[in-house]
């Protein structure tokens, strides 16, 4: 069970490493396990793993990144890291005159080597020693970072736009696809070597438009979801095996029905799923825990004095951590075993 | 002083077998203002997950025709004045399209993984220029019926 144990207000995003917790205040301070470590910004840090938390400052419009482990601060400049390609190596962007090149940094040497200049399109994922790259939500390329050159490109038009690019499991790239106009949502997976589309899996699944998330730690794809409804509705499961492709469960999760629990947001940490949800009413009131595996309804509860909706749910350290619309950070804490 | 067009206080519906919402205007829904009608409409740009989800519907009886409603919109949002840009109200969206990074997403294809401030300041520019025009696919939520 939780119990609710501090509520802070005038906080304007929050995030975590699942074990670490970090909020931005509307005062543009930013906090880190509840230790100031800077103003003027306007965004949350982001965590690289347990090993190192970037931010970014407001007033120059560089970055700074902290090695949790040693707790140094390096500063960074207009170079933002994206992704962790090795221990002190990095994917990252340098903004040069208003254009971004991609770049990557070793940290410790500072030594850059120029992939590419001036890119305008979005970098997804990083796979071995791949990019994988979205542009304008309809072609997916494979950027090597080892030659400079793209080794495939794929249109995906016929299946519609480009969601998210998920995982790359293996050789499976897995994709989530939303053609609005026919209602229409796909789970693509694709040879991660090649761009060859390998499954189409949508088709008789109420797979949700975004909401669908790659579950490193079981190696499965997740899709849970609900409509935004007044009215009692269920809350569908969708998991497939992300080496195999097989669905694994689509189901209706009959836990939440009695007390018309109707799933917003989720989270999944340490084998439970960590959930907002809406009631009677339009907007999220509720937050919860289901048992991954069994999908019982472990614990449930109104959030008291809550404003709006629950605009973003996080959970660490045995804590969940729920904002709601106006900025009001509600924060529980575990008080007993749900086992 | 800029009118609230909104209200979603007459009811607020999702069709079944769609994701997203409907608004459809009530019996008030032209002369309805004020921060509520606002705070609801900043209040559905945090749920849907991309424009598409979200529709206004305005009732064709009174006389109103979507071009109208769309240039009352992006008053609402963008000042067109001697120092052009967003208004406090256009911030306020662009803030709550920002904080819903499903959404935000959806709108551009190209944010970088973990968007730094910079970043931050280019979009908003982005989001300046969608709303300063409203033939953009932007507006396309609203609808005459």
């Amino acid at each position: 069970m939780f119990k609710l144990k501090e509520v802070k207000t005038d906080i304007s995003c929050i995030s975590t490493n699942n074990k670490m917790f970090c909020y931005n205040t509307k005062q543009e301070e930013l906090f880190l396990d509840e230790i100031k470590i800077h103003t003027i910004t306007s965004l949350c840090g982001y965590f690289f793993s347990n090993e190192y938390f970037l931010y970014s400052n407001k007033d120059d419009y560089t970055n700074s990144i902290i090695d949790l482990r040693s707790k140094i601060t390096y500063s960074l400049g207009k170079v933002s890291l994206q992704f962790q390609k090795s221990n002190n190596e990095f994917v990252a962007l340098e903004k040069v005159e208003g254009k971004r090149n991609l770049v990557i940094l070793d940290l410790l040497s500072k030594e850059k080597k120029l992939i590419q200049e001036n890119i305008s399109f979005g970098i997804k994922l990083l796979s071995n020693n791949n990019l994988i790259i979205n542009e304008v939500w309809i072609t997916l390329k494979s950027l090597s970072l080892l030659t400079g050159k793209y080794e495939w490109e794929v249109d995906l038009s016929e299946y519609g736009e480009i969601r998210t690019v998920l995982a790359a499991v293996q050789d499976n790239l897995w994709v989530l696809v939303n053609d609005y106009k026919n209602n229409r949502h796909s789970l693509l997976c694709l040879d991660v070597t090649s761009g060859r589309i390998m499954q189409v899996l949508g088709e008789g699944l109420r797979l949700s438009d975004a909401h669908v998330k790659y579950i490193e730690e079981k190696q499965t794809l997740l899709s849970f979801k609900s409509s935004i409804s007044a009215v009692p509705s269920p809350s569908t499961l969708i998991e497939i095996d992300a080496t195999t492709g097989q669905v694994l469960r689509n189901i209706t999760v009959e836990s939440m029905l009695a007390p018309n629990l109707k799933v917003g947001l989720w989270q999944y940490h340490n084998n439970k799923l960590f959930f907002t949800a809406n009631t009677t009413m339009m907007t999220t009131t509720h937050i919860g825990v289901l048992d991954y595996d069994t999908l019982q309804l472990l614990w449930y509860t109104e959030v008291p004095d809550r404003k709006g909706l629950l605009k973003d749910l996080q959970v660490a350290d045995d804590k969940i951590y729920v904002l709601d619309q106006v900025g009001t950070l509600h924060i529980f804490e575990k008080e007993s075993s749900i086992e | 002083m800029h009118q609230y067009l909104i209200d979603v206080t007459y009811f607020v519906q999702n069709y079944a077998g769609r994701n997203g919402f409907y608004v459809v205007l009530g019996p008030e829904g032209m002369r309805s203002r004020g921060p509520y009608q606002f705070a609801a409409m900043l209040s559905l740009i945090l749920r849907v997950t991309s424009m598409n989800q979200l529709e206004y519907w305005f009732d064709a009886k009174k006389k109103v025709t979507e071009s109208q409603i769309k240039e009352k919109f992006k008053l609402m949002m963008y000042d067109n004045g001697p120092n052009p840009g967003l208004t406090p109200q256009g911030l306020q969206v662009f803030n709550a399209i920002w904080s819903n990074t499903a959404l935000r997403g959806n709108l551009w294809s190209d944010i970088p993984t973990n968007p730094d401030e910079d970043d931050k300041n280019t979009y908003q520019g982005k989001f300046e220029d969608i709303v300063s025009s409203t033939n953009s696919l932007f507006y396309n939520f609203i609808k005459v019926k």
